[in-house]
């Protein structure tokens, strides 16, 4: 082996020269790879990830740096490289043909050796190996130019009005309520929606996001928030229909809980499409749009309702109606509890007027459907949760705000029930139902709180645009004469 | 083999030296074929045969008388007839009477006893005494009646034919043209080479050549050669050549019109004579212009051609320059 001692040293060289060259080449390689791609993900990274400049810069600078330290790696054989010299010089063959035949069978080896010597006496490392630019390399600094341009160019379309930072704000506030609407332990769904809520609101305040995608992920956030209302209303009314045994009174007040919370958050999500101009899917109170049982609903709604307003003032005398058209139980009712109160007496009442007046009303607007319950403010439009639970024709509307004034009706002696009730016809009666809870929870509501909340919402039905025209005279004028609405 | 095996740079020397004598010698009488020259030389040192092709006159015959007296060997000279028998070139066991007066069968060695046998006109004979000498070229050695005897070396069959087109030839079977290591063109001199024929051969003065040269150089000469290395790329480069001779190669343009492409003697032939070229030149090991310049003499009787290749007028020297158009050296 002496005598290829001078070609191992050149060899040497030729490794260190190689693995140089190899990882000037890598790193050139990687370098236009990750800006090519980068030029093409730059923007959408920024815009819809929100990724910071730091982590792409950060792989880009990482993977050049390892691409660099791979090229220096390697196992190289000596001979292998010497074999590898540039074919210009014929090295490569005289050292392939000196080794033909391993190291020492080739008679012509010695000579072949000092041929090679004398080769790589005018032979440098560099020659052989040089780095051998390719036609991409010098659109280098113009990608990279290229890709550091279109990320700050994209902050430019991330810039979001401080409307949008308000509205930021305003999620983190709704994420708050929703938190403390959710009292109830049992309904962790709630937490993960007021989570996904702060977590947006953030993401605006940081300026991650674009005005679009913005709206998009608030009416995604809606939705869901919709969809838990209606679950919990649907929830409310499938149980409480099923359920009026006296030992199941203390799930009727859980559920009566979850109604609260429903309208609570029936508030909250009104509020925030109208800050966000979205339009909702259904109605306050848990009934999506074009939902072919959205009457029924309501009517099992607005049952519930009123056992619930009537729970609250105190009056839980009345039993669980078995059959809706029989109404001598409700009558009853005051019998059946000598210390009842006069409001309860008169809401007995009422609830017969009602069952008379929209029958009246269809009676004399609408012969179409003779003997069905018509219902003359549909739900079609509701912009708020207050006109919407304020819907005209349901029972809960109508009957709940006639609490006061019917009371004071009743001390005056100035009115007679029977100008309010309209004609009695047959088969056009809408009937409804009072059911209370029995004594088994306290009150949480002033009697007075509920007549003035209801008659709110009553005005501002009838301030709506989107009643029927015939309607609003009749609904302005019923309610007039009972004293509820001011001239 | 230990290091006093190796061969020197006084051992090259002298083979250059020996083989630019001889080239030398041959053309003070041989007008212009220097290619021609060297190339049966090569055939020589690497221990093939040649197959001379040329029209009539242009000094075929000449060339190879000379070379048998330059190189010292002894030489004899068939001429190929139509009834010539296979007999008459290996000889043949005849009823002789011995020294003491008794009949005896004894056999008579016939022209191819020799060292450089000069088969001219081959392809007038019937390929029946064309194939006589397919053992003598091969195994350098002849079998009559059972007996076989060895022929003495160095060993070169110099075969002469006209194109196979002309009146009264036969073509030469392929297994014999696969013998051949070269096949060699004689070419038309060029008007100073036919200046410089008309002074040499008109004038009252004629010249001779006389031997330089011995078997024991030749074969000296010979195993020299066949230690000269060849590297890995540059087989693997005549490989691919001989590869595309092939008519399910792919290389090239001209692969539909061979019908049957080189035998692996193509790439011995290419290789061995490489050899020759790399020490000619002074180098120790073949390059890739080497097997490059070896390739036509090698190829070209070995690839024969379809009838298409016939029709359109295509030779094998011009697919052989496709493909070495098209293959690449690494």
């Amino acid at each position: 082996m002496g005598k290829i001692s001078r070609l191992k040293i050149f060899a040497d060289e030729l490794i260190r020269q190689k693995r140089i060259t190899r990882a000037i080449e890598y790193t050139l390689l990687t370098s236009f790879i990750l800006l090519s791609a980068g030029i093409v993900l730059a923007i959408p990274l920024r815009y819809f990830m929100g990724i910071d400049i730091i982590m792409p810069l950060s792989i880009y600078a990482g993977s050049i740096i390892l691409s660099f330290i791979y090229g220096l790696l390697g196992i190289e054989n000596p001979l292998e490289v010497l074999k590898d010299t540039d074919a210009r010089k014929f090295l490569n063959q005289k050292m392939s043909a000196a080794f033909q035949y391993g190291d020492s069978n080739n008679p012509y080896s010695s000579l072949l050796v000092r041929e090679a010597e004398d080769l790589i006496e005018n032979l440098s490392a560099q020659q052989v190996f040089h780095v051998r630019f390719s036609r991409r390399d010098p659109f280098q600094p113009l990608l990279l130019a290229l890709f550091l341009f279109l990320w700050m160019s994209s902050f430019s379309l991330l810039q979001i009005s401080d409307q949008a930072l308000t509205n930021g704000q305003m999620l983190i506030d709704t994420s708050l309520k929703i938190d403390a609407v959710n009292s109830d332990e049992e309904d962790r769904n709630l937490e993960d929606i007021a989570e996904e809520y702060r977590k947006l609101g953030q993401k605006i305040q940081d300026q991650f996001m674009s005005e679009h995608s913005i709206e998009k992920e608030v009416d995604k956030l809606s939705r869901k928030l919709e969809n838990k209302i209606e679950g919990l209303s649907r929830k409310g009314v499938d149980k409480q229909s099923q359920t009026f045994d006296e030992d199941l009174d203390s799930e009727i007040f859980q559920l009566n809980r979850k109604k609260e919370m429903s309208d609570e958050l029936n508030d909250i999500l009104q509020s925030l499409m109208k800050t966000f101009s979205l339009s909702p899917d259904m109605v306050p109170g848990g009934v999506r749009k074009g939902d072919g049982n959205n009457s029924g609903n309501s009517d099992q709604e607005s049952a519930f309702s009123e056992e619930k307003y009537l729970d609250d003032s105190g009056n839980n005398s009345l039993g669980k109606p078995e059959d809706p058209s029989d109404s001598t139980e409700i009558e009853q009712a005051p019998e059946q509890d000598s210390g009842k109160s006069e409001i309860q007496q008169e809401s007995n009442n009422e609830g017969a007027g009602n069952s008379q007046e929209p029958g009246s009303l269809e009676g004399t607007k609408n012969d179409e459907e003779p003997g069905t319950h018509q219902n003359p403010f549909p739900l079609e439009e509701p912009e708020d949760d207050m006109a919407a639970n304020n819907t005209p024709g349901t029972e809960e509307g109508l009957q709940d705000n006639t609490y006061k004034p019917l009371r004071e009706e009743k001390e005056s002696g100035e009115f007679d029930d029977g100008n309010i009730r309209g004609e009695l016809q047959e088969g056009e009666q809408m009937k409804s139902f009072i059911r209370a809870l029995p004594h088994i929870v306290d009150p949480t509501l002033e009697e007075m709180e509920v007549l003035y909340f209801y008659r709110n919402q009553l005005e501002n039905a009838i301030d709506r645009e989107s009643l029927p025209e015939n309607y609003q005279s009749v609904v302005r004028d019923y309610f007039l004469s009972i004293g509820v609405l001011n001239e | 083999m230990s290091d006093s095996d190796d061969v020197s740079e006084k051992e090259v020397a002298e083979f250059i030296e020996d083989f630019n004598i001889l080239k030398n010698e041959i053309s003070r009488v041989v007008v212009g074929h220097k290619e021609l020259t060297e190339n049966i030389i090569v055939c020589l040192l690497s221990k093939g045969h040649a197959l001379i092709e040329g029209v009539p006159g242009l000094g075929k015959t000449h060339l190879i008388k000379t070379l048998g007296t330059v190189l010292g060997l002894k030489s004899s000279r068939i001429q190929f007839t139509p009834d010539l028998m296979p007999a008459d070139i290996i000889g043949t066991n005849m009823l002789m009477k011995n020294e003491e007066g008794i009949n005896v069968i004894q056999f008579s060695e016939g022209p191819v006893f020799s060292q450089v046998i000069l088969a001219d006109e081959i392809n007038r004979a019937t390929p029946k005494t064309q194939s006589a000498l397919l053992e003598a070229m091969q195994e350098q050695q002849v079998t009559v009646w059972g007996n076989t005897r060895k022929l003495k070396g160095p060993f070169i069959v110099l075969a002469t034919q006209n194109p196979i087109e002309m009146e009264g030839t036969y073509p030469l079977p392929e297994a014999q043209l696969d013998r051949f290591f070269f096949k060699l063109i004689v070419r038309y001199p060029d008007t100073k080479e036919l200046g410089e024929i008309i002074d040499l051969t008109t004038r009252a003065e004629v010249i001779s050549v006389s031997p330089i040269s011995d078997e024991v150089k030749i074969e000296k000469m010979q195993n020299l050669i066949r230690s000269v290395p060849v590297p890995e790329e540059v087989r693997d480069y005549a490989v691919k050549i001989l590869q595309a001779t092939h008519p399910e190669s792919e290389v090239g343009t001209f692969a539909k019109y061979i019908r049957y492409g080189a035998s692996p003697r193509g790439v011995q032939s290419m290789i061995l004579s490489g050899k020759v070229f790399a020490l000619m030149s002074g180098r120790y090991n073949v390059s890739f212009g080497d097997i490059r310049r070896a390739a036509y003499p090698s190829l070209r009787h070995r690839i024969i051609l379809s009838f298409e290749g016939e029709a359109d007028s295509i030779t094998p020297d011009k697919i052989i320059e496709s493909i070495l158009i098209s293959v690449k050296e690494s």
